[in-house]
């Protein structure tokens, strides 16, 4: 379906490139430059120096906003990683099998619907303690539930299919047939899906580390860059700027992204 | 007629919601079985906050030490009851500290909720009725950036233009240092002036999700073929639109509105924390900090549950408002 | 001989670069009940929108849709817009659908949707307008007018619903009904009930009445004119006296399918001289 473009999906490729090379990259480049305290230049507005200002210890703000690519966007591609493992798995196996574990497994998935996920986590996090893998786990356990729908949905209308009962007929198991025949064409609305998550991990992650609940210092991510920004507020404007716009944008890539894909 | 059949099905319905009840209860049951000196004990490395009085005092008041099943039906008696204990902070028992935090976060997000339908309603419609003009493309601009901003970013750049910048409107607490001395109208208008920025910054996801629905649901509406006998009456074009598609569109906003309710009570862990406003939000992330276990299955549960009577609340407005709707 | 009620000369239809309506030239005697029958993709729905002014604006448009009302006024249909468009429609040009359970809003009351239309083009007070509402419920043979203007679409069978239909049609005095495909969703016997009531209403009130179908029969049965309609042209016209002498292939194939009882919606594979 051609339909006129627009800027949209290119610039957020763009985008989303440069913060995957920063992802790579900086940690290896910039370890040193992130950590390196310029006690002559604490709160120093952006300046050719120092492009986006530095933090009350002095840091730049770039290079520790690059270094932390690789956390919040780490956290969040893990985590959806770990959240589409569940979910496919908790939907196909509803999907294909039926009777009381499909009624079992929505169940669960319903009750799982109704926590309100930030409350949730944070309970979690409460009783594991924070930090950058429990925060992966966290997000990846609270989050499957809408790919197991999806997959559940896929499964449904395709288990009936002849070319299932011809590969049950040779003798092909569940597993099998789930693996090579029907999560395949589960695969279009599971990918939406997954880059949206992308999307909601990030903003979830940086909510997280915001509050001194997710990834904690000195480790850079980008929430806790702009708790910073809060200790700082009317002083140091930059400090609560730059970090929150590298959220919003690489949020608004992966949305765009996702739209475009459907 | 209707009215009392909708009453049979209110009745049918939250007869059906208690076993997602009791897996609530279950979810929030595992969770403290992670709390470390229980079944996960690797945890406890990991916790270099839970002290050994704290552990002590958890075991005691979920009988951790108990075996599991008689543990799990202490944990269902006490929540049938609204027993969640007593705050390992301050000794008050749970209930009443919840009690004394939910009025301001149900006054916070029942306003939002008002906003995101007053604003979002119109929005949507218009997106749908000036569809393809720049206006459209504009409204559905915002909507995408309202769905990727990191709202608790906003609630601080505003907190910094208006309260240090521009400094018209407060920016911390629900009320002013001398809201006693006040009349009730210098009262009302005195809350009302604290609460425009929280309110604000916790419609704004909502508000994207019901305009992008709203106008998503608006064209469907506007494409059926009613909408064609309606122009061959000689209705005017606005009541084709306000009469009859709108009507129609309508139906599953209701819905919607229902399911929003989760993601405000999250947002206000963020927004009453920044704004300092003391509501279960504040109370919530105030409890995580200070591991204080009892508020927060507490408000863990009690989150949940609302969630779940709102969506049974939007269920139970749809099927009135839906004529096809059989109640039976 | 007064002169035709409507007078379409070379009409020709088109949606971006598909061409519904190739130049269609018919008239349609005033108080007469004439016939435009075709298959499913022949251009007929697409005529019926340019007749009763309901063409979306994207359409193109160019021929002439002359319509002469009662009083001798002329109208071009085609070069309506506004507020005169809006006059025009359900006050000239009634229209009735094929599908009356999707042609009815869901979720307001038969009886407030005839109601609507009584007031569309002329003031009345809630009284009157309800009960004229209720008297053209009565006049489209409703039996049980009290309980349909209190229900809603999805609680009333078929027939009911295309009986609203026409009701709503009416309210507001129209010199021209067009019916298109009025039957085609509902089963036999009732489609012989409404098809009677149409003529019935026609006689009446006077009024003229334009059926649209794919029935060649059902159009035959009543109708003092038939006009056939083929890939977007009128091939032929048919006078109920001479139909079985109908000359083109066309008609006779579709003609031979009526009376074999084969329901000729989509037609493939008829040769005739003019492919």
């Amino acid at each position: 379906m051609t339909r006129n473009k627009g800027a949209g999906p290119t610039l957020s490729l763009i985008w989303l490139g440069l913060v995957a090379a920063a992802a790579v990259a900086a940690p290896l480049l910039w370890t040193e430059s992130a950590a390196r305290m310029d006690f002559a230049a604490v709160l120093a507005p952006p300046s050719a120096a120092h492009p986006l200002g530095t933090d009350p210890l002095g840091r730049d703000l770039l290079a520790r906003l690059a270094c932390g690519a690789r956390v919040s966007v780490g956290v969040g591609v893990v985590a959806v990683g770990l959240s589409l493992l569940i979910g496919t798995f908790v939907g196909g196996a509803a999907g294909y099998f039926g009777g009381w574990r499909d009624r079992a497994l929505m169940g669960l998935t319903d009750v799982m619907l109704c926590f309100p996920t930030l409350f949730l986590i944070l309970a979690v996090i409460a009783v594991l303690g924070p930090g950058i893998w429990n925060v992966v786990l966290v997000i990846g356990a609270t989050s499957w539930m809408g790919t197991a729908r999806l997959v559940r949905a896929e499964v449904l209308s395709l288990r009936e299919r002849e070319f299932i009962l011809a590969a049950r007929a040779v003798g092909a198991g569940p597993i099998r047939i789930l693996r090579t025949h029907l999560l395949p064409n589960a695969l279009g609305p599971v990918l939406v899906s997954a880059v949206l998550g992308v999307a909601t991990a990030v903003l979830l992650e940086s909510g997280l580390s915001f509050l001194g609940l997710g990834v904690q210092p000195p480790t850079p991510s980008w929430g806790n860059l702009l708790t910073d920004g809060k200790a700082t507020l009317g002083v140091a404007w930059w400090l609560t700027l730059f970090p929150g716009l590298v959220i919003l944008l690489t949020a608004l890539a992966a949305n765009c992204i996702a739209e475009d894909l459907r | 007629m209707r009215s009392r059949a909708l009453g049979g099905y209110a009745l049918r319905r939250l007869v059906q919601i208690v076993p997602t009840l009791i897996g609530i209860a279950f979810v929030c049951f595992f969770v403290i079985q992670l709390a470390p000196g229980t079944a996960v004990d690797a945890r406890a490395q990991m916790n270099p906050k839970m002290t050994l009085q704290a552990r002590e005092r958890l075991t005691q008041l979920y009988g951790l030490d108990r075996p599991l099943p008689e543990q799990f039906g202490r944990w269902i008696t006490r929540v049938a009851r609204f027993d969640f204990g007593r705050s390992f902070v301050d000794g008050e028992t749970v209930t009443r500290k919840i009690a004394a935090a939910a009025p301001v976060t149900l006054l916070v997000n029942g306003l939002s909720l008002l906003v995101i339908l007053v604003f979002g309603v119109p929005l949507g419609v218009l997106g749908a009725v000036r569809q393809g003009t720049a206006a459209d493309r504009a409204a559905t601009g915002v909507a995408l950036v309202g769905f990727a901003l990191p709202t608790f970013w906003l609630a601080l750049v505003l907190m910094s233009l208006f309260g240090v910048t521009w400094r018209f409107l407060p920016v911390a607490g629900l009320h002013s240092l001398d809201y006693e001395s006040l009349a009730p109208a210098a009262r009302l208008a005195d809350t009302a002036r604290h609460l425009v920025l929280p309110v604000f910054v916790s419609s704004l996801t909502g508000l994207a999700g019901i305009s992008r629905f709203m106008r998503a649901s608006m064209l469907e509406a506007l494409a059926q073929n009613f909408i064609r006998t309606a122009r061959a009456k000689g209705l005017s074009e606005r009541s084709v639109v306000v009469r009859h598609a709108l009507r129609n569109a309508l139906l599953p906003v209701v819905t919607l509105l229902g399911l929003s309710i989760p993601g405000l009570l999250g947002g206000s862990v963020l927004f009453e924390s920044i704004f300092s406003l003391p509501g279960m939000g504040r109370l919530f992330y105030l409890s995580v900090y200070a591991r204080d276990y009892p508020v927060i299955m507490g408000l863990l549960f009690l989150g949940a549950a609302l969630t779940l009577l709102g969506n049974l609340l939007a269920d139970l407005a749809y099927a009135w408002v839906d004529p096809r709707i059989r109640l039976k | 001989m007064t002169r035709p009620i409507l007078e379409i000369r070379d009409l020709k239809v088109s949606f971006g670069s598909v061409e519904a309506v190739r130049g269609v030239s018919f008239a349609v005697e005033r108080g007469s009940f004439t016939s435009l029958v075709g298959e499913s993709g022949s251009g007929k729905s697409v005529t019926a929108l340019g007749i009763s002014g309901l063409l979306p604006v994207s359409a193109r448009k160019e021929g002439s849709v002359l319509f002469r009302g009662r009083d001798g006024s002329e109208v071009e249909t085609l070069a309506l817009s506004g507020e005169t468009l809006r006059i025009f429609r359900g006050s000239k040009v009634g229209t009735i659908f094929q599908d009356p359970g999707s042609s009815l809003n869901p979720v307001m009351r038969a009886g407030e949707q005839v109601r609507e239309a009584c007031v569309a083009h002329r003031s009345l007070t809630g009284a009157e307008s309800s009960r004229r509402a209720r008297e053209l419920l009565g006049s489209v043979g409703i039996g049980e007018t009290e309980r349909v203007y209190r229900s809603y679409p999805h609680e009333l069978s078929g027939g009911q619903r295309q009986r609203v239909m026409i009701a709503m049609a009416l309210a507001s005095d129209p010199e021209l009904l067009v019916a298109d495909e009025p039957t085609t969703a509902l089963d036999s016997s009732t489609e012989a009930l409404i098809v009677k009531l149409l003529d019935d209403l026609r006689r009446e009130r006077s009024l003229s009445v334009l059926f649209i179908t794919h029935d060649l029969g059902l159009a035959l049965g009543r109708s003092g004119q038939v006009f056939i309609l083929r890939a977007g042209r009128v091939e032929e016209r048919l006078v109920r006296a001479e139909a079985f002498a109908a000359r083109g292939a066309y008609a006779r194939a579709l003609l031979a399918a009526r009376l074999a009882g084969r329901p000729p919606k989509t037609f493939l594979g008829v040769s005739d001289a003019s492919s």
